[in-house]
């Protein structure tokens, strides 16, 4: 087992930095959090970006080589129904150009630091969904303002 | 939408975006075997959704729950309601002009039969009414099964109740007000379907044009 963490955690952790690091450099007062459960727990507006799932394929027939495609889910929690067409307008912008794959290994100097190498791209395969949630009166205050985005992604290194 | 020459199929997704109503194809491809393939479509992304489902529940549902309870027709009926009602409602048609639209899940009718189907999907928190008598949250209305006690769901801290009785003939006394303090979980079925349905209409594409071009030859 080497030092760094794996691809699958280094996608999370990679996708995780590059989205709060932008949010933050455009935004104001947005809190970025890793689980669905975790967006309920802070005030709106919250981006909540999932690494949901993981679809390994033969690479090409004759080799053993695995092809990994990654399945990203953003919830977006807005304030107003301007907030969500403006925040979910913004990520996808920010999606469609791909960002920095990098490999993450701790810090011995700081057991609470990573250490983040880039290492290559983290590349859009396609947006599965970008939709408006929309609970009508079954819905929570807090629900009221949902966009949901998925898409999948590959690294290329 | 999808177009892939020379055979003119198109994925065509209409009025609602895939995630909100899985639907529809139109091929321009006229024949049974088009037909048999879609039915053979519809049936792997229902049976797809099916597993998804089950292996994704977060309770025990009324199957092997012992004593009276498991004869409860209500709970029994609840087993697999959501995805026996979107399996109703996905059919295969054909239109005038002979092009065959293959429809999973219709939203109208979901929202009838199976109205929490939107927010198992993408998870949310319960709306909380409130008590117009105290301001304060009020609690939904729930009852523990036959009032034996909690159901083994409960354990996981997902329901609390406040002990307030309340109910009457209907509830038989059984019934609380419960207060959720966990949102429920988006369970992404759709999601998934939708997933099998794109990679199984791909992979019939593939088939069809290698069909036209054995044919070609």
């Amino acid at each position: 087992m080497d030092s760094y963490f794996r691809e699958r955690r280094n996608v999370e952790l990679s996708t995780l930095d590059f989205f709060t690091t932008q949010i933050n450099a455009n935004w104001t007062g947005i809190t970025v959090v890793k689980s669905f459960a975790q967006s309920y727990k802070s005030p709106r507006p919250v981006v909540a970006i999932i690494l949901a799932e993981i679809e390994s394929k033969r690479r090409e027939i004759g080799t053993t080589t695995l092809d990994h495609t990654y399945l990203l889910r953003f919830d977006i929690f807005a304030k107003s129904d301007g907030q969500r067409q403006d925040l979910s307008d913004f990520m996808l912008s920010t999606i469609q150009d791909g960002w920095a794959y990098s490999t993450y290994t701790k810090n011995p100097a700081n057991a609470e630091a990573l250490i983040a190498t880039t290492a290559g791209r983290v590349n859009l395969v396609r947006v599965n969904s970008d939709l408006k949630l929309d609970f009508d009166e079954d819905g929570d205050e807090y629900d009221k303002y949902r966009h949901y985005i998925e898409c999948t992604v590959r690294v290329s290194v | 939408m999808a177009r892939i020459d020379p055979l003119k199929i198109s994925v065509k997704y209409t009025g609602t975006p895939i995630e909100v109503k899985i639907k529809s194809m139109d091929v321009k491809f006229i024949g049974p075997q088009i037909e048999r393939s879609l039915k053979g479509i519809r049936n792997h992304v229902i049976a797809e959704g099916r597993s998804y489902i089950d292996s994704h529940r977060r309770r025990v549902s009324a199957k092997g729950f012992q004593g009276a309870a498991s004869k409860d027709p209500r709970r029994l009926t609840q087993r697999n309601n959501l995805i026996n009602t979107i399996d109703k409602l996905s059919r295969i048609d054909q239109d005038k002009n002979g092009s065959y639209f293959l429809s999973i899940g219709e939203r109208r009718m979901l929202d009838i039969y199976v109205p929490y189907w939107y927010k198992i999907n993408y998870g949310g928190k319960i709306e909380m009414p409130v008590d117009p008598k105290t301001g304060l949250p009020g609690g939904v209305p729930g009852f523990f099964d036959r009032g034996v006690g909690p159901v083994k769901g409960g354990s996981r801290g997902l329901f609390h109740y406040t002990g307030r009785q309340f109910g009457g003939k209907k509830f038989k006394g059984r019934s609380f007000f419960m207060i959720p303090t966990k949102p429920i979980p988006p369970m992404r079925y759709l999601s998934r379907m939708a997933r099998v349905f794109r990679d199984d209409m791909l992979k019939l594409a593939t088939d069809m044009k290698r069909e036209m071009t054995k044919k070609k030859k």
